[in-house]
């Protein structure tokens, strides 16, 4: 992989997480 | 964090062994409001069920970002009660990063595991000893100091 996998739904993350023995990194960002 | 941390070869390759990411705008809602998040950058690190178990505020370089994850996903195992595993995340820590702003943090939660792992109260003096030798201007140092009295 040459870049992070960003997703945009935390449920889905959350899913992702529990299937894989993930964490889920909530990045808060500012668009400008 | 975008133009210097999450390129970074190394962030990358513990973002995809480690983590599933999720980029939320801080004038989007529910996350912010449901966080209380009023500043960015900030990273909030949840476990599986959606439960935070640790939070940064500000720009972290990708050689203080990977150990401050590394932190929180120990500090996780922790609070599950998972001390073997929170010990590996600890350990792994100060070996790869053991003079990063996450190191002594990470050294005082390796003691306590251990302790919280085994009930043997000469973890804690090995913390404290621990903390003395590498980081003793830490706040950790300092709040471990009292286990020198067991």
């Amino acid at each position: 992989m040459t870049q992070i996998n960003w997703h945009d739904d935390l449920n889905s993350a959350l899913n992702l997480a529990n299937r894989e023995h993930k964490h889920v990194l909530l990045d808060f960002h500012n668009p400008l | 964090m975008d133009a210097v941390s999450y390129p970074n070869p190394k962030v990358i390759d513990f973002f995809e062994k480690n983590l599933i990411a999720v980029k939320v705008l801080i004038n989007s809602q529910p996350l912010p409001k449901k966080f209380r998040v009023q500043w960015t950058p900030t990273l909030v690190l949840l476990d599986d069920e959606g439960e935070e178990h640790n939070r940064t505020v500000g720009f972290l370089p990708p050689e203080e970002l990977v150990p401050s994850l590394m932190l929180g996903i120990g500090k996780s195992h922790f609070d599950h009660d998972e001390f073997s595993q929170a010990e590996n995340t600890f350990q792994h820590l100060l070996a790869e990063y053991p003079k990063s702003d996450s190191s002594a943090e990470a050294a005082y939660y390796l003691g306590v595991s251990r302790y919280k792992r085994t009930h043997n109260a000469e973890e804690l003096k090995k913390t404290i000893q621990h903390l003395q030798r590498d980081f003793p201007q830490s706040e950790w140092a300092k709040r471990a100091s009292v286990y020198q009295m067991l």
